[in-house]
């Protein structure tokens, strides 16, 4: 099983070739520590949990935004991919074919060393939305919640903030100054809670051309989400909540 | 095995309806040239009727279906119905052609 892996020392590109010897169930996160261990001890990448719940392992594999622990290398190999590259203002076709499995850094974010991005943008516009309750408006006593009201929020608040959609999504390639799905997605989980009530505040935040208004909405970041999180969903939703703001607003 | 997760139907609606976008704009100015009776070497003359109304066809009913598809998303019809309707779209599409070009 070959693997051709991208690599970044903080001055030049290149690709690495390594040979796997290939276990049953192993997944590409044990790979690269059989690469690590066995062939080479530089190659850097983020990882923790090793089971889909911290969200460290988000790569880039066979030109599709997936986490590394989550993803069989039995699976992939082999795989063919039509895909449509995320960088760049310009939507290109790429097709990958062949045995090898290609891994590369998440895209929209800069590069550390190897496989490690710099995941700063990406909590910066995270902490922008305060994706939090306001201290002010904290409840003394218990607040509790309905089983219908839960589920309005549960879906969104499964996000583990693994930055996957953030490097799938074509706006976040074009326009680093957008909040990104995750961050929206975070967003609408609080709005959508019962016991949150800065609402408007919430909604000012989101409704810029570099909040709700700049998705393309093509649905890429639900489709490479680990946890099945909508963030499409939310961004139309919160368009549609400051249409009806902006309404009551002027028509009183 | 999982079957492709990634890159569905979305994107690539996104990317026709630009490609379609820009070939409608480009078909609307040879229109108005035609109509003021100035000549282009693109002019429609030297093709067939049957094959200009299928170029517009295929052109046309991409752009207006998919357009439909992004109001109902902007309406919130959630991310597993906008697939759905992408391919009953596409059905729609195909089925408009056969019937539109005897």
């Amino acid at each position: 099983m070959k693997f051709k892996i991208k690599r970044f020392d903080g001055e030049k590109t290149w690709f690495d070739n390594f040979e796997i010897k290939h276990k049953p169930h192993m997944s590409v996160l044990e790979a690269l520590f059989q690469i690590q261990d066995e062939q080479d001890t530089s190659l850097a990448f983020r990882y923790s949990c090793r089971g889909a719940v911290c969200g460290s392992c988000a790569m880039f594999i066979n030109k599709k935004q997936r986490l590394a622990c989550r993803t069989q290398v039995s699976e992939i190999a082999g795989e063919k991919v039509l895909a449509i590259l995320p960088y760049g203002p310009v939507a290109k076709p790429v097709i990958k074919t062949g045995d090898d499995i290609i891994v590369e850094p998440l895209p929209n974010l800069p590069v550390i060393k190897d496989l490690i991005v710099d995941m700063d943008p990406f909590f910066r516009h995270y902490e922008a939305v305060k994706p939090g309750f306001e201290p002010e408006h904290q409840e003394s006593k218990e607040a509790s919640m309905s089983q219908d009201d839960v589920k309005k929020v549960d879906r969104y608040a499964a996000c583990i903030l693994c930055a996957l959609c953030y490097g799938a999504c074509p706006v976040s390639a074009r326009d680093r100054d957008y909040l990104g799905p995750a961050a929206l997605a975070n967003a609408w989980r609080f709005y959508g809670d019962t016991r949150y009530h800065a609402k408007e505040e919430m909604l000012k935040r989101v409704n810029s051309k570099t909040g709700v208004w700049a998705c393309d909405e093509v649905y890429r970041c639900v489709e490479v989400c680990p946890k099945q999180v909508p963030p499409t969903n939310a961004i139309t939703g919160f368009m549609r909540k400051i249409i009806l703001h902006e309404m009551k607003h002027i028509f009183g | 095995m999982e079957k492709e997760r990634a890159y569905g139907t979305g994107m690539w609606a996104w990317l026709l309806q630009r490609v379609t976008g820009l070939l409608l704009v480009f078909y609307l100015l040879l229109h108005i040239l035609w109509a003021h009776g100035i000549k282009t070497p693109f002019s429609f003359m030297f093709i067939e009727f049957k094959t200009a109304v299928l170029i517009m066809l295929l052109l046309v009913l991409p752009h207006a279906l998919n357009g439909f598809r992004v109001f109902a998303i902007d309406l919130g019809i959630g991310e597993k119905t906008q697939k759905l309707l992408f391919w009953a779209l596409v059905l729609t599409g195909v089925l408009v052609i056969i019937w539109g070009v005897p």
